[in-house]
């Protein structure tokens, strides 16, 4: 799983696949103010996207990936 | 191309030819329920096939015909000749995708709006018989209207607003260039996570865009009821890539994607914090008369002044800034000149005074000829250089002897340029100066010609020209309506549609490369080589009369020579029938995968199965009846030799099992080698079963060597397994493997050692067309021996002959071979007999691991012959393989040593 989750925080390693989406959706439900950490995220499925999207978590830190930042910045700011 | 693809294609023209000899037999019939069956089973089949491989085009146009045969067959459309027509000239275009990627292995990326065009008509068939209403978007009606563009252009306003101000400049200056940027859309469905596809993923591996954004389709739901895995997403972007190419990236999902071009106007825009600064209103006063006078460059130079006095993310500098970049490359655009002004009066708190000599906005700019003109122009080019080019060669020193020639060539090269730019008519006038040239042997009169008669010529008005090359943005814009804006804007009609689709007639027939025959045509063939190689053989006989009965040595020599060379041919063709007749051993060896992982699965083992040399090649029947043993042998090896993982692990061994099946020739020979690393042949075990099982005797238990032992696997009704499994241990596996394998000539070998493995090495001839026998002499008759029984010919001499109990023995190199008499064997009541010296002529053979001796009359030569089983009556007779035609006609029967014996 590339994604932890500590106390109001969820950090992406590496990929989120498609069926990370549901564990992720689920853990934003419960936490409102849940951040998250992409900052060593490579790429996430669209369907994640589309969850961060609905919910609009903060965004701790950016993906360093410039295309990955780009194109989440421009679906997420 | 690999062997899968080459099937596929040779089976997918099969499928068209019956698809299209199905659909004109409905014609007749068109309620044949069986036709219509047999019509869906072959679209769906040849569509199945085709998803095996990256031919999204391909599919997508079978995807659809199956659909609407689905329909057809379930009765909810009817029938009728239009519909047949459509499904033909789809099945046509998937035909010329056939002959490209048999050509190119891949379709190039523009059949896609091809592939669209097809799928969409036959699909429209499908909706427009079906109850409800067609849910595509009529793409003919395309309207050009402004009302469309002014749709789009606000579109891409209200995106471009939240571009920074400065890229959008950069954007807009580029395109003032002569760039054309693509507005991108694609908005993948929403059941596309289920397809596995991954949209994110599609658009990330893009090079970069120049924007981008992404959007939902719909408003989000609550947090709650939040669905993740449907996809309402949009992505759009600003895109400087090519539409071939964006296309090429989403080939898989074309009618997800739009592509519109870039507005400029969408660009331009006035961004920044309002801040009123009324020391400009000056500047701004001093603007006007500048632009009334037409000055640019130097209003230009005075904003960039100006700008110099305002921070630059104010409203007021924005609008300088995009002032000066329409000075600069759009000064004519009075209503874009306005608006800023208007801007700028606005946040300086002046009012504008003069005010511009409104002028309607100039019709788009078109600075770039359109395709056809570029055309024109650039085959007016190349004429020019073409006939340049000839006038020095006429004008160049020559040689009488090659002037003739020369002067024709030119003459053809100005025909082929006049023709190419359809100045026909010119062409009388060309034939003449050429004649008039070489009448006169110089290049006078067609220098004249080229001078003064062609140097004029423009070509002709562009209308043919126009009809042979259609403008190449056309596929795409019948396919997508919303590209319909006014840069690229071609109607589409009915008219434009037609060459897609009628192309077919006028190609040639692309010839498929592989034949289809059927397996007696070949059989034929083979008996036929094989009549030539008896007939060849009766030439050695010729020669051999023509010297000793009618005493011409001279002739028998020329009839040597003449059968070395039918000898060689007769080879080649044996050997090339052969070649047709071969096979990989992969037909056989394909099944293995799915066999072994579902037995070892059935049995609860971990089997790793390594298959090497799928491309061994052999003989069409060899390799067939391999398949049986080999299954034999398979199973066999995973049940009793491979053990349940745990045992393994037990054994230090990995839990994996490890079961090999090697293809290899050798010389004239395919070997096959299965072997496993499982617990091996014990031989204490075979030798108890077997003697409880009543096939040895308590002596055989002590005597036979543990090789021998473990052999016993091959007797019949031998069986070590404790219990009987579905899988083997009935006491048929072994014994059947070894006849199946004797039956054409091949062998079997076994090693094994307990707790290592076994090892199985069947050896196979590769094709038992052709029979090479040794011909003996035995009571006045001939009869033929294969030869790879035999092992030696030797004489014996009578006083070596020892009688062992009742049989004749002697020694050969230290061994004792036993000896038998074939007029016995043959039941024939002569003697053997023997040679001057007293010998008896012995044809050792080897029947299984034994030799044998036997005595026959004389040796004579060994021949090739093509060995017929014997037939009808005949076929019941034990001890004969069959028989052959010799050359000088008569019959030789061939022997079967070990059913002889």
């Amino acid at each position: 799983m590339a994604i932890s989750f500590r106390k109001n925080l969820a950090v992406v390693s590496d990929t989120l696949g498609v069926e990370d989406a549901d564990a992720l959706l689920e853990w934003l439900q419960k936490q409102a103010k849940g951040k998250i950490d992409l900052s060593a995220c490579t790429h996430l499925h669209c369907a994640n996207l589309q969850v961060l999207m609905a919910l609009r978590p903060s965004i701790h830190a950016w993906p360093t990936y410039p295309p990955l930042a780009r194109w989440l910045q421009a679906a997420l700011l | 191309m690999t062997p899968l693809l080459e099937q596929f294609l040779s089976e997918a023209r099969d499928f068209l030819q019956g698809i299209g000899e199905k659909l004109l037999q409905l014609e007749d019939r068109p309620d044949d329920n069986s036709i219509m069956g047999e019509l869906f089973r072959l679209v769906h089949t040849l569509k199945g096939n085709s998803g095996l491989f990256e031919f999204p085009e391909m599919t997508r146009v079978l995807h659809a015909a199956e659909d609407l045969m689905d329909a057809v067959r379930d009765q909810q459309v009817p029938y009728s000749a239009p519909l047949a027509d459509q499904l033909l000239e789809a099945m046509d275009f998937v035909t010329e995708l056939l002959d490209e990627i048999e050509q190119a292995e891949a379709i190039s990326s523009h059949r896609m709006p091809q592939a669209q065009h097809f799928a969409e008509a036959l699909r429209k068939l499908l909706h427009a018989a079906g109850e409800e209403a067609p849910a595509v978007p009529e793409p003919a009606a395309a309207p050009t209207t402004n009302a469309v563009v002014d749709s789009v252009l606000q579109h891409q306003q209200q995106r471009c607003s939240v571009m920074p101000d400065d890229i959008r400049l950069a954007l807009y200056q580029r395109m003032m260039a002569g760039e054309t940027p693509l507005w991108v859309c694609y908005q993948p469905e929403e059941e596309s996570f289920y397809k596995g596809e991954d949209p994110f993923f599609q658009v990330l591996q893009l090079p970069q865009q120049e924007w981008q954004w992404v959007t939902s389709r719909e408003p989000w739901p609550a947090v709650e009821e939040l669905d993740a895995y449907r996809c309402i997403l949009s992505f759009e972007w600003i895109s400087g890539q090519n539409e071939l190419e964006l296309r090429e990236h989403f080939r898989y999902v074309p009618e997800q994607l739009t592509c519109t071009p870039l507005l400029a106007e969408a660009l331009l825009q006035v961004s920044g914090e309002s801040e009123l600064r009324p020391e400009l209103a000056e500047f701004i006063g001093q603007l006007q008369p500048l632009l009334v006078q037409k000055q640019f460059a130097e209003a230009v130079a005075a904003i960039e002044r100006a700008l110099q006095l305002c921070a630059q993310d104010l409203r007021i500098s924005s609008a300088l800034r995009w002032l000066a970049v329409v000075l600069t490359h759009q000064p004519q655009r009075h209503d874009l000149i306005e608006q800023l002004l208007a801007v700028l009066a606005e946040e300086s708190g002046s009012v504008l005074e003069t005010v511009l000599a409104v002028t309607p906005p100039t019709p788009v700019p078109t600075p770039t000829p359109t395709a056809l003109e570029q055309h024109a122009e650039d085959s007016a080019w190349s004429f020019h250089v073409v006939l340049e080019a000839q006038r020095e060669i006429l004008t160049l020193p020559d040689r009488p002897a090659w002037l003739a020639g020369r002067l024709q060539s030119v003459a053809q090269s100005l025909a082929a340029a006049l023709q190419s730019m359809n100045l026909q008519e010119q062409l009388p006038a060309l034939e003449q100066a050429l004649q008039a040239a070489l009448a006169q042997q110089s290049p006078a009169p067609l220098l004249y010609c080229v001078d003064h008669v062609l140097q004029g010529q423009e070509p002709h008005s562009l209308e043919p020209t126009a009809a042979v090359i259609p403008p190449p943005a056309l596929p795409s814009a019948a396919v997508v309506p919303q590209q319909a804006l006014p840069v690229t804007a071609k109607p589409v009609s009915e008219d434009d549609n037609k060459p897609l689709a009628r192309r077919n007639e006028e190609t040639p027939y692309a010839t498929p490369r592989t034949l289809k025959v059927e397996q007696s045509k070949i059989d034929r063939l083979m008996n036929l080589i094989g009549e030539m190689v008896v007939a060849k053989n009766a030439l050695p006989y010729l020669a051999g009369r023509a010297e000793s009965v009618f005493g011409s040595r001279e002739l028998s020599r020329e009839i040597k020579a003449q059968y070395s060379v039918i000898n060689r041919i007769a080879e080649e063709m044996q050997d090339a029938i052969m070649q047709v007749r071969m096979m990989p051993v992969s037909f056989v060896f394909q099944r293995f995968p799915r066999l072994v992982r579902d037995t070892a699965h059935r049995l609860g083992k971990e089997v790793h199965l390594v298959m090497e040399g799928e491309n061994t090649e052999a003989d069409k029947n060899i390799i067939e009846s391999l398949a049986d043993p080999l299954i034999h042998i398979v199973r066999n090896s995973l049940d009793h030799g491979i053990e349940m993982p745990a045992e393994r692990q037990a054994a230090g061994k990995p839990a994996e099992g490890r079961l090999s099946i090697r293809a290899s020739q050798e010389s004239d020979r395919v070997i096959i080698e299965i072997a496993d690393d499982g617990r091996g042949i014990d031989p204490q075990v075979i030798r108890r079963k077997a003697y409880e099982r009543g096939l040895i005797d308590e002596n055989d238990l002590e005597r036979l060597t543990d090789q021998q032992a473990i052999e016993l696997i091959f007797a019949a009704g031998f069986s070590t397994a404790e219990t009987v499994t579905d899988l083997s241990g009935r006491g048929v596996g072994m014994d059947v493997v070894r006849t199946a394998l004797a039956r054409v000539k091949g062998g079997v070998e076994l090693s094994s050692e307990a707790g290592k493995g076994t090892r199985l090495r069947l050896s196979l001839p590769l094709s038992m067309a052709v029979t090479n026998v040794m011909i003996v002499e035995s009571d006045q008759q001939v009869f033929g021996v294969p030869m790879d029984a035999v092992v030696e010919t030797v004489r014996v001499p009578r006083e070596q002959i020892r009688w062992i109990k009742q049989r004749q023995t002697t020694v050969l190199r230290g061994r004792i071979v036993p000896l038998v008499s074939l007029n016995e064997l043959l039941a024939l009541p002569t003697p053997q007999r023997m040679n001057a010296d007293g010998e008896y002529a012995a044809l050792v053979v080897r029947i299984d691991k034994d030799h044998l001796g036997i005595l026959v009359d004389d040796f004579r030569e060994t021949v090739d012959i093509i060995l017929k089983p014997l037939s009808g009556v005949l076929s019941g007779l034990a001890g004969y393989a069959g028989s052959a035609l010799l050359g000088d006609g008569s019959v030789l029967m061939v022997l079967d040593p070990k059913e002889l014996v």
